[in-house]
């Protein structure tokens, strides 16, 4: 068990000195727009993850003709409570205490407390391109997979090198393969690593995504999820190879995990234009508790929800049905937010 | 910023061209030089005209060298059989104090770094491949930085090589990944090239 149960932040965005308390299950933070629902979603953001969820410049997230800002939190985590300290001050370096002990790695932190955030913006899961796809993926895996995380980040450096070697090919109009399959070599052991466990991630989140749908949507709707990768029939090296000529003409790396996609279809048709606003919210919010089942199954925690602004443009009965769901055993601690009280009956209301 | 005089300009502007030195330092720098007496500013200025003139590498390792031939390199009492690679002269320092390596040396001038615009083709590869063609060198010991760009250095030069005699091993990786050879320390250092792993491509 996962939660957070209190909340003290000073001078964190537009707030100057907010205490707040939340009970293990479904919260409720209402009010209207711009008294800071959102910024009490990332001050949690900052204790769990090290990080704002919205921005990443953190000294634009002190209070207005402040100097600083100081964000504390109790969590409950399996029967133990963990004070989480965090502080910022300008021209200063973050500080992340753990029990009043003080982090000297803050990424060290990352993975105590899991959660998983949802914002407005990440309607672009279902309705941008596929890069964004890519990001919900990764940034699963690493919540969960260290490996991962590591694997990715070479992963990238090495294209990265290998991109600007083709640059570098161009402006000396030479050409030498053998440079390729030295970059090739080393990033194919990288590539397999992080294919393999994109697969293992959409295999688990798969039937889960679909009975999630059904649960929020309330009935059977044409919606499907595919995983789309050329590594499914070949080899990196070989697959590499194969395209030298075509990376040299376009003077990046055509072939790769870079290019893979995990498409979201309705009518097997892409749900980014085919689905209604309804359609694709209840796709990305079936995706989101996916997610969150597979972390629980990896590292045998529920991560905490948080769900900024989600009731918009879901029609009364998916509003019911979600609750249902996220009152449920399937999910840990849900924190959300909204502009009106109505949809909620007898939840923990935070009104601000 | 606005300088009461050009000339005092143009000094900070090559002393901000150097690593790590801001316009700021580069003007405490500049201005702390105009306060020590003329003899003194002069004698700095000829060192510096003298490492422009006379500046030589060494033609067989191309270790920064007063003479053709480096001190190592021309030494009877190290072994020619046993060549470290090194990515560049600071490397070379640093192994030398460790005092535990008696073989002789062959500077890169760099690692393969496409995103910097180096390829194999700009560093000290070739020579080092005839080198090796001669024959008398048995043993190639790759002491680059444990970067990527070191690792893929390491690998290009092992493959290159492959069709040689010669043995190929790695200093051992007590150093920290990602670290530079010039910060580990001399014991850290001198235990890492007296206990080399073999490379396997
Ligand atoms: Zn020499």
């Amino acid at each position: 068990m996962l939660y957070i149960n209190k909340l003290h932040v000073v001078n964190f965005k537009s707030h100057q000195d907010k205490e707040i308390i939340f009970l293990p299950k479904l919260n409720a933070i209402c009010g209207n727009n711009g008294c800071g629902k959102t910024n009490l979603i990332d001050a949690i953001n900052y204790l769990c993850l090290t990080k704002s969820y919205f921005n990443s410049i953190d000294v634009q997230n002190i209070k207005e003709n402040e100097n600083y800002f100081v964000l504390n939190g109790s969590f409950m985590r399996k029967a133990n409570e963990e004070h989480i300290f965090f502080g910022y001050a300008d021209g200063g370096k973050k500080v992340l205490k753990k029990n009043s002990i003080a982090y000297e790695k803050i990424n060290e932190h990352i993975g105590l407390l899991p959660l998983i955030t949802n914002a407005p913006s990440d309607a672009a899961i279902v309705t941008g391109g596929s890069i964004e796809r890519r990001k919900f993926i990764d940034s699963t895996l690493s919540q969960t997979d260290a490996v991962y995380l590591v694997s990715l980040m070479k992963y990238n450096k090495m294209m990265e090198q290998r991109n600007a070697q083709l640059k570098l090919f161009e402006k000396n109009n030479t050409f030498d393969s053998s440079l390729l399959l030295l970059y090739d070599e080393q990033i194919a052991p990288l590539n397999k690593y992080v294919h393999d466990k994109r697969i293992h991630f959409f295999n688990a989140i798969y039937p889960l995504f679909l009975m999630n749908y059904v649960a929020i949507a309330n009935k059977n709707e044409p919606i499907n999820l595919i995983y789309n990768s050329e590594f499914k029939e070949v080899d990196y090296l070989i697959a590499a190879s194969r395209n030298y000529r075509r990376d040299m003409a376009l003077g990046y790396s055509t072939s790769g995990i870079h290019k893979d996609d995990m498409e979201l279809l309705f009518n097997n048709q892409p749900a980014k234009k085919w689905a209604s606003q309804g359609q694709q919210k209840t796709i990305l919010l079936a995706l989101r508790i996916a997610q969150l089942q597979y972390i629980e199954a990896e590292i045998k925690i529920k991560p905490i929800l948080l769900l900024d602004d989600i009731f918009d443009r879901l029609d009364n009965t998916r509003c019911k049905s979600l609750i249902k769901l996220l009152k449920s055993d399937l999910v840990g601690q849900v924190i959300t937010t909204h502009t009106s009280e109505e949809i909620f009956e007898n939840e923990h209301k935070i009104n601000l | 910023m606005n300088y009461p005089s050009q000339v005092l300009e143009q000094a900070v502007n090559e002393f901000a061209k150097l690593p790590g030195i801001g316009k700021k330092t580069a003007l405490r720098l500049a201005l702390h030089l105009i306060k020590r007496n003329k003899q003194e500013l002069l004698l700095f200025s000829d060192s510096l005209k003298k490492l422009a003139n006379e500046i030589r590498y060494c033609n067989l390792c191309h270790n920064v060298s007063d003479n053709e031939v480096c001190n190592i390199c021309s030494s009877f009492s190290r072994k020619k059989e046993q060549l470290c690679v090194v990515e560049d002269l600071r490397d070379v320092m640093a192994i030398e104090n460790t005092q535990q390596y008696f073989g002789i040396y062959h500077v890169l001038g760099g690692v393969i770094n496409p995103m910097e615009g180096i390829g194999p083709e700009t560093l000290n590869l070739e020579s080092l491949i005839r080198r090796v063609e001669i024959g008398e060198i048995k043993e190639i010991i790759l002491a680059l930085n444990a970067t990527m760009e070191g690792d893929t250095t390491a690998f290009y030069i092992s493959k290159k090589l492959q069709p040689f005699n010669v043995k190929i091993s790695s200093i051992s990786r007590g150093i920290a990944v990602g670290g530079e050879l010039e910060y580990a320390d001399e014991i850290t250092l001198g235990r890492a090239i007296t206990s080399r792993v073999n490379y396997g491509v």
